[in-house]
């Protein structure tokens, strides 16, 4: 899932100052998940809002509503009419929806109440991790479910760095140590010759490094 | 409410929409809730919408959580802070 954090109340809230009639509109899928777009949080932030501008004498209308992905336009569609209605429309949406949404309603103002973070699972309550950069040439078989690029803090391939304490990394001792997670999990998996392979450097084209990506499902195209 | 972490977000927010200056949110005694971890849950809610209402300029020391043994200390506590603050409208 996307994992996204709201924006703070004050950025928001500076967003919105020239507007008088503002859309909120959440996402009921991943956003939802981590706490930060879907129903309940447009509900809050919608009432945060008309009290934080109460308390500069200002009054600002909101509209609420939440579709169940701002990523699809078959959704999106059913914004049409509050879109109308309003001035801007502040999207509680990943950068993804926010842009889907442009996209859609050219002539409105769209504007992001949540800053876009990673890629990433739900690991206990209340903690969601980064699992996933998206660098296009998955090779998790190779690490046994864990992935260096993501979760080893120099993006190492060949093996561990050698800083690492208590299987900590030494960047942070928040941070375990993404190879001694690989090499436990090998040992356990009866794998343990996978790190004998070499690992050449890696090839960042197919990764957000080589432009931005498209993926064309000739089957599905009308 | 069954059980005060029931007590979601907004309505704790659409209480002072609605006008009030103070808000108290009351759970089991500590150690005696019948969900186990109702009463945590409500109190960290709590403490988040006080961080909110301090960012909204309301202030939030007007939304306080008690335990029902301690509520007529907390009560006191909040009258008293709330006639040194503005009203909340």
């Amino acid at each position: 899932m996307i994992v996204a954090k709201q924006k703070p109340l004050a950025e928001i809230k500076e967003m919105l100052r020239p507007f008088e009639k503002v859309l909120i509109l959440g996402c009921g899928t991943c956003v939802k998940t981590c706490f930060a777009g879907g129903e309940d949080e447009v509900a809050m932030l919608g009432a945060a809002l008309r009290l934080a501008f109460r308390q500069d004498g200002k009054t600002i209308r909101t509209e609420e509503l939440t579709v169940e992905r701002q990523c699809e336009d078959a959704f999106i569609q059913e914004s049409a009419q509050a879109v109308s209605r309003n001035e801007a429309i502040l999207s509680l949406a990943c950068g993804a929806g926010v842009q889907a949404m442009a996209r859609r309603f050219a002539r409105a103002v769209l504007l992001p109440g949540l800053n876009t973070t990673f890629m990433g699972v739900l690991e206990k309550p209340g903690l969601f991790t980064e699992e996933c950069a998206g660098c296009g040439d998955c090779e998790l078989d190779t690490f046994g479910g864990i992935c260096p690029v993501t979760r080893c803090s120099k993006r190492l391939l060949n093996g561990p760095c050698g800083g690492s304490k208590n299987g900590k990394c030494e960047v942070s001792p928040d941070i375990e140590c993404a190879w001694q997670l690989i090499i436990d999990r090998l040992t356990l998996l009866g794998q343990s010759d996978n790190l004998k392979r070499y690992i050449p450097a890696k090839d960042w084209r197919p990764s957000l490094s080589g432009g931005p990506r498209r993926l064309v499902r000739e089957d599905h195209v009308i | 409410m069954a059980c005060s972490s029931m007590i979601k977000d907004i309505y704790l927010l659409k209480a002072f929409e609605s006008g009030a200056d103070g808000v108290i949110v009351v759970g089991c005694p500590a150690g005696k809730c019948k969900r186990v971890d109702g009463d945590t849950r409500a109190a960290k809610r709590v403490a988040r919408v006080r961080q909110l209402l301090d960012e909204i300029g309301l202030g939030g020391k007007r939304l306080a959580y008690s335990t029902a043994d301690e509520m007529e200390t907390t009560a006191a506590e909040l009258v008293k802070q709330l006639g040194e603050l503005p009203p909340g409208r």
